[in-house]
């Protein structure tokens, strides 16, 4: 269905597409029509019955999901009769739930507390025992399965069926003695089975991981991009107190709809490191960065005449990755590599390189460093070590003379600059599809630490004092922008949270 | 006095009816030869239309009207038989089933012929043994004579019949729960719309009818239609199967003409009245999940119209009476019990408020709810009532409601405040 269709909504006159549901129509006059078991992405259930409405000309209520707009109807999502019925929905809802709040990890982004204080009346008039089912449950090593806080509204079993494609969840028994259960032996398999906690609009699932950590209340929230491939999911990151607690897709239609795998979801503890590097160490002692720029300075000019090897990250952003080539421009450094780790990917949204910005190294004039390693000895090595994948051979390693690594944790080099992951710093990478996506500081894990386009540009200005390093991730990106074709036009505003195509580089969608 | 007028029972005392020369000995597949052979399948289709026949299952849709909602596609068609008979009270599609299942077999072949089905279904009961046995043996006979499965008598027309054997859920006799349990999966009510004519069985149009419902259509193109709405009376055409239990000297099943007599004649006359000679106090006249009609409200016409103007209904035709030892709060919380069992937990107003409601009424039944707790049954009654997926939700609220409407003094006698005064 297609054109534009004329519907009311609570007496308000709104043009919307054809083919919308009740829920996503009423958007378009302003209101939103509560809902359960409703996901965009997943099929109608038409299960939790919250959101009924009237619609003008149909005696019975209407459930708002599983009704689509026709030409000239006019429905009522906040008329007193809607109200009653939300009302006793609630109700009916809440006389079985344990109403654990208090030790509940979903307290706080639940949406039985949502709705309870917006259509709820407040009080119980349910009297008797509440049904007991059971609690605890384990459903693996990742997700946790509370019965009696379920609402029954199968938005688990629907993704698990028709997203991830592992039909693992289902039913049983019946009536108030309804449970989900899962076959098999009682564990989910699916790599993305995580994502049934976010789904679960109540706290029946809970995550392994983030349980009982914080109140949600406490903590903060960044919208930034997934690194642990290059797929670049967008997701919100959860911290509290500087370390990352959490992560959670962020729905964008055009990456990863609503979705994320286990793997990137959990793939975070190297951030909360507490043995990460957190002062440069020169000759395998601390010192200031002002004497580790020094040392790496004298080290870079030293070896202008045997040659220097530049070996960057493909966990490095743009921004980064330009500042480094600005300062091997200035060098005259022509052997400029990176290493691309590789792995499995599938048909979901699991890609098969290993990092978040391998392509944005090789618009920014890097090769990927071949499985043989040119036989050539150099005065000095500039490398930014992978976070994770292979890292350089030895035998590269030993070709040159001094070596200056920035790296997670301490390594044997003349001069080792810590590296900041990619939640303590702004910056874009070009994820799959050359999608240029951006990536926002969360955290500090340290104050010490100095980021790293911030040592490179301070490295550069102290070879060439003309250098004028851009202050913010958007005046470099804009620096950049200007500089290379693949990126005309671009800018951090233009990105936005949802990211934007490179179309300039011609890569197809 | 009220006689039967037996058409689909005719012949149910004889053993050989059966058998296919048995049933072939009086008519039996000369209706479908007829069809195949001389009408076209919309022709079918309107002799049923004409014929003013009604679902027997409980909701009483007119059958030809449902056969006309199946789209004229090219797309794969399914006729369901609904013999998952479950409704507390009911016992007649069994008597087809067990003693002339040839009819059924007829019938299904002709709505199938009519919407263009190939493949058909028939969900029988689980608790229903011998009827899965009966119908195996008159298929397999069937079969063998070339009256089931390719090509039969030669007229091009294919189709095959299977029997599918329940699991014992009440909610598989809805007719969407029916579809989704054959298809192997839980018995769960779907959504509406879509509606199963046009999107059933694996997504194809899909034809659900009950055993009687499709027995009638034999006999209605054995005889034409206008001989079927001579029958009864406008609104009820034709015969009708009921089956009277409780607290009558003769239960059993009985085929009727609707229209002729009303509801306390046939009690008094067919049924014997009360076996104790007590008064009756109330009746079930359409099953369990119907209003009940009190003692003063049975001199109502017995037809569909006129049970439904007097506030019930015949639904799957099982009269159910009770005379005045029977308490009317024992009959309500029975009710809600089967109900809140059977309730399958899909949606949150039944699965949650079928169980509360039996409790509620378990409190009164037990002496320990007040004035208020009576007020708070209606109400969430109320809650609950029009806002499920299928029809089970309605089939306790409105028994239920009846029967604290109409025997309110008896409920209030057993408050607590009564009780200690």
């Amino acid at each position: 269905m297609s054109g534009t269709v004329n519907v009311t909504v609570d007496g308000k006159q709104v043009a919307v597409p054809g083919g919308l549901n009740l829920i996503e129509a009423a958007r378009y006059a302003g209101k939103s029509v509560p809902h359960y078991c409703y996901h965009p992405r997943l099929s109608v259930a038409g299960n939790c019955r919250i959101c009924l409405v009237e619609i003008q000309g149909q005696g019975k209520l209407q459930i708002a999901c599983n009704t689509r707009v026709t030409e000239g109807m006019s429905y009522f999502t906040d008329n007193e009769r809607v109200r009653k019925a939300r009302e006793g929905i609630m109700e009916l809802l809440l006389i079985n739930h344990p109403l654990d709040c208090p030790i509940c990890d979903q307290a706080g982004e639940c949406k039985l507390q949502e709705y309870a204080v917006e259509h709820g009346s407040g009080i119980t008039r349910y009297a008797f025992e509440k049904v007991r089912k059971p609690k605890n449950v384990s459903w693996g090593d990742k997700v946790v399965f509370d019965s009696e806080r379920c609402i029954l509204c199968t938005r688990c079993v629907r993704f698990l069926d028709e997203v991830a494609g592992t039909p693992e969840v289902g039913l049983d028994m019946r009536g108030e003695k309804c449970t989900l259960v899962v076959k098999g032996d009682g564990k989910l398999t699916s790599p993305y089975q995580m994502n049934v906690i976010d789904l679960c609009p109540v706290g029946a699932l809970t995550s392994r991981d983030f349980r009982f950590k914080s109140r949600v209340w406490f903590m903060h929230f960044t919208d930034t991009v997934c690194t642990s491939c290059a797929r670049g999911c967008n997701v919100t990151v959860g911290s509290r107190g500087d370390r990352v607690l959490r992560m959670v897709p962020r729905a964008n239609p055009d990456v990863n709809h609503n979705w994320m795998c286990d793997h990137g979801r959990l793939h975070y503890a190297f951030v909360n490191d507490e043995t990460r590097l957190t002062v440069p160490r020169v000759a395998g002692k601390g010192a200031p960065y002002a004497a580790a720029i020094a040392r790496a300075k004298a080290i870079l000019e030293g070896a202008r005449g045997q040659g220097i090897l530049a070996v960057a990250s493909p966990f490095m952003t743009n921004e980064e990755l330009f500042a480094m080539k600005e300062l091997l421009d200035r060098l005259g450094v022509e052997d400029r590599f990176f290493l691309k780790p590789m792995g499995e990917g599938d048909d979901l949204l699991v890609h098969p390189e290993k990092c978040p910005n391998a392509r944005g190294a090789a618009l920014l004039g890097f090769a990927e460093a071949a499985a043989e390693w040119p036989s050539k000895e150099y005065g000095a090595l500039l490398h930014f070590a992978p976070h994770e994948g292979a890292d350089l051979p030895e035998e590269a390693l030993k070709r040159a003379k001094r070596r200056i690594l920035f790296s997670l944790k301490e390594r044997e080099a003349d001069v080792c600059f810590p590296l900041t992951t990619w939640i303590e710093k702004d910056g874009t990478v070009v994820s799959a599809g050359d999608r240029l996506q951006r990536l926002t500081k969360g955290i500090t894990f340290e104050p010490t630490l100095v980021t790293e386009r911030t040592v490179l540009d301070r490295l550069h200005a102290s070879l060439d004092a003309s250098h004028r390093p851009p202050d913010t991730a958007a005046q470099a990106l804009a620096r950049l922008a200007a500089a290379l074709p693949a990126f005309a036009g671009v800018t951090w505003t233009r990105i936005g949270p949802l990211g934007m195509k490179l179309e300039a580089t011609g890569a197809p969608a | 006095m009220i006689r039967e007028t037996r058409v689909m029972l005719e012949h149910a005392g004889d053993p050989a009816q059966k058998t296919l020369a048995g049933y072939r000995k009086h008519g039996g597949y000369q209706a479908l030869a007829k069809a195949l052979r001389e009408m076209k399948p919309e022709e079918v289709t309107e002799e049923v239309l004409k014929s003013g026949l009604r679902g027997r299952g409980g909701a009483g849709f007119p059958t030809g009207r449902k056969w006309k909602f199946v789209p004229k596609t090219n797309k794969k068609k399914y006729i369901a038989v609904n013999a998952d008979e479950s409704e507390p009270g009911t016992c007649k599609d069994r008597q087809i089933m067990e003693n002339d299942p040839h009819q059924l077999i007829e019938g299904t072949l002709l709505a199938a012929y009519a919407i263009g089905a190939e493949t058909c279904y028939i969900y029988v009961r689980g608790e229903y043994p011998h009827s899965i046995r009966a119908l195996e043996d008159a298929l397999d006979e069937a079969r063998g004579a070339g009256l089931v499965g390719r090509d039969i008598m030669g007229s091009g027309f294919s189709c095959d019949i299977w029997v599918h054997p329940g699991a014992g859920a009440y909610i598989c006799g809805e007719e969407t729960a029916l579809l989704t349990s054959l298809e192997g999966n839980r018995g769960y009510p779907r959504l509406r719309p879509p509606f199963p004519a046009v999107e059933g069985l694996w997504k194809s149009p899909t034809v659900v009818n009950n055993v009687e419902t499709l027995s009638c259509v034999t006999h209605i193109l054995r005889r034409g239609a206008s001989w079927f709405s001579s029958l009864g009376c406008e609104g009820s055409t034709g015969t009708r199967l009921f089956c009277i239990s409780g607290h009558v000297r003769n239960p059993g099943v009985y085929e009727l003409e609707c229209g002729k007599f009303t509801l306390r004649e046939l009690l008094m006359e067919l049924g014997g009245g009360t076996p104790s000679g007590r008064p009756i106090k109330g009746v079930l006249p359409g099953g369990s999940s119907m209003p009940v009609l009190t003692a003063a409200e049975l001199d109502v016409r017995f037809d569909l119209d006129s049970i439904a103007k007097a506030g019930s209904s015949l639904g799957s035709g099982a009269i159910m009476v009770f005379d005045d030892s029977v308490s009317a709060v024992d009959v309500a919380l029975n009710i809600s019990q089967f109900y809140s069992h059977e309730s399958c937990g899909q949606c949150t107003p039944c699965r949650e408020g079928s169980d509360w409601v039996r409790l509620m009424l378990d409190a009164v039944r037990r002496r320990e709810a007040g004035t208020k707790d009576v007020a708070l049954l209606l109400d969430v009654l109320d809650r609950i009532e029009g806002n499920t997926i299928c029809a089970l939700a309605e089939a306790f609220c409105w028994p239920v409601r009846s029967f604290v409407k109409k025997f309110g003094a008896e409920f209030e006698a057993h408050l607590k405040e009564r009780a200690s005064a």
